[in-house]
């Protein structure tokens, strides 16, 4: 069979930027969400301590 | 034959999953204490910031039925499934940039999607979306212990101890199910959101640890895998518009259900209500585009080093290729996670079925948590005529979570698998997403849409269960009708039935306007969008 080299590359690129893409995501995410939870336990325990 | 089923996972492993369950159980549990209001345990307070909004959108989406059904895809039909990957990237940056219908739900600060359709429309048609949407959903749901089932079983080399086999993984499995209920019944979103960032960040490492694995083993690498697939089945392997893999039609429908999932379907909007603002909730789809490639991307790219793997493997393609490697492929639902069991050594697998039971659970809650949601408020409440305490909501959600969870014990544990788990998923959600995605567009940018129009739409929808008998259709037209039954296939019926509930809207609409005047102020109230 004919090797379909247009779509091999295609689909080595796509593969290549969105798994990068993904793992920088994950490495912001992964401190930046740290913070948000600390700040929404914060949060729940104030309007615990409030009630 | 037993010995094809021989994995690395030990019993060093097992601790490893059992500790990492315990600790999210825990950490469910304690979080209860936070838990006051309906709006805490439902949205978690609408206190969730971007990054945390992001992490626990990616934890939800990326179930174990996903890495499941994406690596059945990708096992069967190559590199072309990963077009379903760029359909929701493309998605999720549309939605993300634009805040395309979710900006108006985050506005309106709703609790459940079906509220909008009240606020919008009337009481009826909330309760019509309410009863479509849990049907959906929950039948939607029925095949996830199933996937989780055959998971352990593959995975981690269970199958390799003969019959008893699966009473074992069905027993597993209902475990797995009582874990999910107990965190999520007593802490409600705040213990899923606290809990899905913890699997998002174990999910991450588990995935990447997977990837980098089978792209450096001897056996499988990038170039040896577009190797194996070009020589096995050509162009079809990586173009889902070729006439041996997808087609046209398949994609269109595609981008009809990513398009209304992401607005409409419970599990995936409830992010843009969660959110702080409605700022935040565009941030999140848009952070999350990477996300919405990967989580289909990567499993399917499991599923297709799987094929390159057992080609490599004289006993192992006999079993998966009886007709050779360029022939159908057999037991596509065990070709994954027997892959990760021979592949990945001993510890780091436990690391890896640790994050992939998380993500089994992280979708379980959300889901319970959505469909609950949606029940209660959305069904009972306005049938009742009057709102329950908040007090008597929180402990009717806990009741219908738990007959939820007892619904997938009988249904999930002992329902035959059909061939394409994918088209299953795809067709429920279709039963509820042609319409209501249909109707939350119309809603938000179509003065003339009426009550009467969402209603029929909404039930319009049903006709899509017609697509789970497809067999038995194309059989009355091979009998009935000549020449129709070559049209008759899953992805045109599905397609037609968005076509059919986006004209039966405004047909209905136009025939039997709304007078309420309300609506229209509600609708034409300006979104405060930053």
């Amino acid at each position: 069979m004919t090797r379909p080299e247009g779509w091999i590359l295609f689909w080595t690129v796509m593969c290549t930027v969105c798994f990068g893409a993904f793992y920088l995501t994950a490495l912001a995410l992964v401190p930046l969400g740290l913070r948000d939870l600390l700040q929404l336990v914060r949060t729940l325990r104030r309007d615990d301590d409030n009630r | 034959m037993s010995d094809i089923f021989a994995t690395n996972f030990t019993a060093a492993d097992w601790i490893i999953v059992s500790v990492y369950l315990i600790g999210t159980v825990a950490v469910g549990a304690v979080v209860n204490r936070y838990v006051h209001s309906v709006s805490d345990f439902m949205v978690g307070g609408r206190a969730s910031g971007t990054a945390l909004n992001t992490a626990t959108y990616i934890g939800t989406g990326l179930g174990l039925v996903t890495l499941m059904y994406a690596s059945m895809e990708g096992f069967n039909n190559g590199f072309a499934y990963m077009a379903l990957a760029v359909i929701a990237a493309i998605v999720s940056v549309f939605i993300g940039s634009t805040g395309f219908v979710i900006a108006r739900l985050r506005e309106l600060e709703l609790t459940t999607i079906p509220e909008y359709f009240e606020r919008r429309f009337s009481r009826a048609t909330r309760v019509t979306a309410g009863i479509i949407c849990a049907l959906a959903g929950i039948l939607n749901m029925g095949l996830f212990p199933k996937m989780g089932a055959t998971f352990i079983t593959y995975a981690t080399g269970i199958a390799e101890h003969g019959e008893s086999t699966e009473m074992l993984v069905n027993v597993i499995t209902s475990l797995l199910i009582v874990f999910v209920l107990v965190y999520t019944v007593l802490g409600g979103m705040v213990s899923v959101i606290v809990t899905d960032y913890i699997q998002f960040v174990v999910l991450a490492i588990g995935m990447g640890i997977g990837l980098v694995i089978f792209l450096t083993h001897p056996q499988i690498g990038w170039q040896q895998t577009m190797d194996t697939w070009s020589s096995a089945k050509g162009e079809a392997a990586f173009n889902p518009f070729h006439k041996d893999s997808y087609g046209g039609v398949w994609v269109v429908w595609q981008v009809c259900v990513f398009l209304t999932a992401m607005i409409a379907w419970a599990p995936e909007a409830t992010r843009a209500l969660t959110a702080r603002d409605v700022r935040t909730a565009k941030r999140t789809f848009l952070w999350a585009t990477p996300n919405a490639f990967v989580r289909l991307a990567i499993p399917a790219f499991w599923g297709i080093a799987a094929v390159t793997f057992f080609a490599s493997e004289p006993t192992l393609s006999e079993y998966f290729f009886p007709d050779g490697v360029d022939g159908s492929a057999t037991h596509a639902m065990q070709a994954m996670p027997l892959l990760i069991g021979k592949i990945i050594p001993t510890g780091l697998i436990g690391v890896l079925v640790a994050g992939l039971l998380a993500a089994f659970m992280s979708t379980h809650d959300s889901y319970f948590l959505c469909w609950s949601s949606v029940i209660v408020r959305d069904v009972v409440n306005p049938l009742r005529g009057a709102d329950l305490s908040e007090r008597g909501q929180i402990m009717l959600t806990r009741f219908v979570i738990v007959g939820i969870g007892a619904f997938l014990m009988v249904w999930g544990v002992w329902y035959d698998t059909p061939d394409s788990v994918w088209n299953y998923m795809a067709v429920t959600g279709t039963i509820y997403l042609s319409g209501a995605g249909v109707t939350l567009i119309g809603g938000v940018y179509w003065t003339r849409a009426s009550s009467t129009g969402a209603i029929a739409a909404l039930v319009g929808g049903l006709v899509a269960i017609s697509s789970l008998f497809i067999d038995k259709i194309r059989a009355l037209c091979e009998t009935y009708v000549d020449g129709i039954a070559q049209y008759v296939t899953t992805a045109n019926l599905a397609l037609g039935n968005f076509v059919f509930c986006a004209i039966v809207f405004v047909v209905f609409s136009l025939l039997f306007p709304d007078p309420s005047k309300t609506a229209r102020e509600l609708r034409d109230a300006p979104i405060t969008t930053p």
